[in-house]
């Protein structure tokens, strides 16, 4: 049987990489003579248990188990599928946004954004909506608490 | 002054008293929204509290989780449908009482319930802390690692029936300690994992972790229909909460006890929390009880019991979560992260640096429980009513929330960066079954893990033997692979079953 067929067999493969990965990276680290225990120690024990936890896990995960998710397309809705990666990336462009086109039109957009993909079809609500919450989210975190935000002029 | 005088003059303040009833009144609506859980509606509100004193930050948290486990009653009672994991076990008498018309008096036991389970832990708390705390400062650096792993290995472990599960939760807790890793080394300066970037030298805060882990997949799968559907329209939306009949108080005492006896003690313990309480809570009561074969098919003191033990985890938790810094689950995770926001290391030196804190903390859990009782009889209508409202109005608005308040923590952009990356970490690790506390329990005690290891290593100049050699360190130790090794035997003896 193929081991990638399972998902938990993939997330622990991506976390071996990364073990691989983090403990390379804590060879490379500065070492200050011998005796001392130094800032790669605690890294390099990390490294070693969970390459070594995620090689259990294969080594006991590699047999068919009936209650195990494994990774089908049938089931799969592609719309679902396509709206859950569109509501990371609208957050994702809402956080670069916030940062060179100012508070106000970005948040509403977010907002707007996001009342659509989560389904919302009446334009009363789409409108009123985003707009209330962004009046209130600019009063309370930019106005009153006032986090540094870029601004554009004109707003 | 006393400290004790001086901490009743904060609780007592009028921002204290303002932020524990807006704490009650939003705990309640969270913990009644099915899918939003306490942590998550403490992650929303965690943004305003960098701006406040920390005496009305405590007060604020510590209402919004009183109430929120009370306000999980309220969709279980109504739409058998758990506001909050805690309240699992109330739906099974609560939901038949509701079919029966009986939803008011239902609500009423929960709420009855769940104060006195509140009061129990609260008293168990300012006994038994101190005392805790007072072993605790003796410990050194070998005691204090070996506690942070037993703390570690007990939330990973409990509960779990397989050695599977148990190498899901250690791959996860480690992947934890290695995200404490990152930034600027404590003794040396020497810059780790950074990329070069001076955003990450300051290292990863919990609370983007906390975010990401806990609003972000359920943000991410709110997408999906069913999670933007309005939760019920199947009962009565007049519906009120009775204050129990003489007939129904006669008839609590003993699961309401049961519960909160049940409740404190299992919140204690890190990595059991409210939904193991609940469970052996209403069958505990039901053991004991005369009308055993009535359980299940609605009565009060079924719903009673489980909201005693709920509220009872409460107090619970804060034990090990104030005198020793180990947070005993998600919730108490955001509390210590809420409080490290405002620069207080929970622990045994908080007890003796800080005791007006400790007391303003107490009061304030005493306060949550009193306004949690008037509040929620008084607004339980506001409650019914907020079961209508739509995710898809509410899930756009916990996103906003989600990246404003990771940015708000430091001004920094690689906080929102974090929380996003370990939101689709946290989806993906929900789809293929491995927990997220243990991650979340691994970053708050990383830190403070690598500090007394290091320490200990260097007074036994790099001998491991000092963790054996120091009894308390053993036992810890010793604790701590027995709680590894009861999942793996327990699962080995299921199969073989």
């Amino acid at each position: 049987m193929n081991i990638f067929k399972k998902v938990d067999n993939i997330i622990s493969f991506v976390f071996l990489v990364v073990a691989v990965i983090y403990g390379y990276l804590a060879l490379q680290m500065p070492y200050f003579g011998r005796g001392i225990i130094g800032a790669a120690f605690y890294p390099k024990i990390l490294a070693i248990v969970m390459i070594a936890l995620c090689l259990i896990f294969f080594g006991i995960n590699r047999h068919p188990d009936p209650e195990a998710k494994t990774v089908s397309l049938k089931g799969i809705q592609p719309q679902n599928v396509i709206k859950q990666v569109a509501v990371v990336a609208v957050i994702a462009a809402y956080a670069c946004a916030l940062f060179y086109f100012g508070f106000k039109i970005p948040t509403f957009t977010f907002f707007l954004a996001l009342m659509l993909l989560y389904g919302e079809k009446k334009w009363s609500k789409l409108i009123f909506v985003p707009l209330v919450t962004t009046i209130l989210f600019d009063v309370v975190f930019r106005i009153i608490f006032k986090l540094p935000f870029h601004e554009l002029s004109i707003f | 002054m006393s400290s004790f005088q001086q901490a009743l003059g904060m609780a007592l303040q009028w921002e204290s008293l303002l932020a524990v009833i807006f704490g009650c009144l939003f705990g309640l609506i969270v913990g009644a929204i099915p899918g939003l859980t306490i942590s998550v509606g403490m992650i929303f509100i965690l943004p305003l509290t960098f701006f406040l004193p920390t005496h009305v930050s405590i007060a604020l948290l510590l209402g919004i989780y009183c109430s929120g486990m009370t306000g999980g009653s309220v969709s279980a009672i109504l739409l058998d449908i758990p506001g909050t994991p805690s309240a699992s076990a109330t739906g099974i008498d609560g939901y038949p009482m509701t079919k029966k018309g009986e939803a008011g008096r239902a609500l009423g036991a929960a709420i009855f319930g769940s104060f006195w389970g509140g009061m129990v832990s609260f008293l168990a708390l300012i006994l038994i802390a101190p005392q805790i705390a007072k072993i605790a400062l003796r410990f050194g650096a070998p005691e204090l690692f070996s506690l942070l792993l037993l703390g570690l290995a007990l939330v990973s472990s409990f509960g779990l029936g397989s050695a599977k599960s148990l190498l899901k939760a250690l791959i996860v807790a480690t992947f934890g300690l290695m995200l404490g890793t990152i930034g600027l080394d404590f003794q040396s300066g020497v810059a780790r994992y950074t990329f070069g970037s001076t955003n990450l030298q300051l290292g990863v805060h919990i609370l983007p972790v906390m975010i990401g882990l806990f609003a972000i997949p359920q943000i991410i799968l709110g997408v999906k229909e069913e999670g933007a559907k309005k939760w019920g329209t199947m009962y009565d939306s007049n519906v009120t909460a009775t204050l129990p009949s003489w007939q129904d108080i006669k008839r609590f005492p003993k699961g309401i006890g049961i519960g909160s006896l049940i409740g404190t003690f299992v919140g204690a313990l890190p990595g059991a929390g409210g939904p193991i309480a609940v469970f052996l809570a209403y069958d505990y009561t039901k053991r004991f009880s005369k009308n055993k074969e009535e359980f299940g098919t609605g009565i009060p003191e079924g719903v009673a019991a489980p909201e005693a033990a709920n509220n009872a985890v409460t107090g619970g938790a804060l034990i090990p979560a104030l005198t020793l810094g180990i947070p005993g689950d998600g919730i108490t995770a955001v509390l210590l992260g809420a409080l490290m926001l405002q620069g207080v290391k929970p622990g045994p030196l908080l007890f003796q640096q800080n005791p007006v804190l400790i007391y303003t903390t107490f009061i304030s859990l005493f306060l949550a429980n009193i306004f949690n009782v008037v509040i929620a009889f008084a607004c339980i209508k506001l409650l019914v009513q907020v079961l209508r409202v739509r995710g898809r109005v509410l899930l756009p608005i916990i996103a906003g929330f989600c990246v404003i308040g990771s940015y708000a923590l430091r001004n920094n952009p690689i906080d929102i960066a974090i929380m996003l990356v370990l939101g689709v970490i946290g989806y993906y690790l929900k789809k293929g079954g491995f927990p997220t506390i243990p991650l979340i329990l691994a970053v708050v005690l990383g830190p403070s893990m690598e500090e007394h290891l290091r320490m200990a290593l260097t007074i036994s100049e790099g001998s491991p033997s000092i963790f054996i050699t120091h009894p308390i360190s053993c036992v810890f130790m010793i604790l701590a692979l027995i709680s590894f090794l009861v999942p793996v035997f327990s699962g080995k003896g299921r199969a073989s079953a």
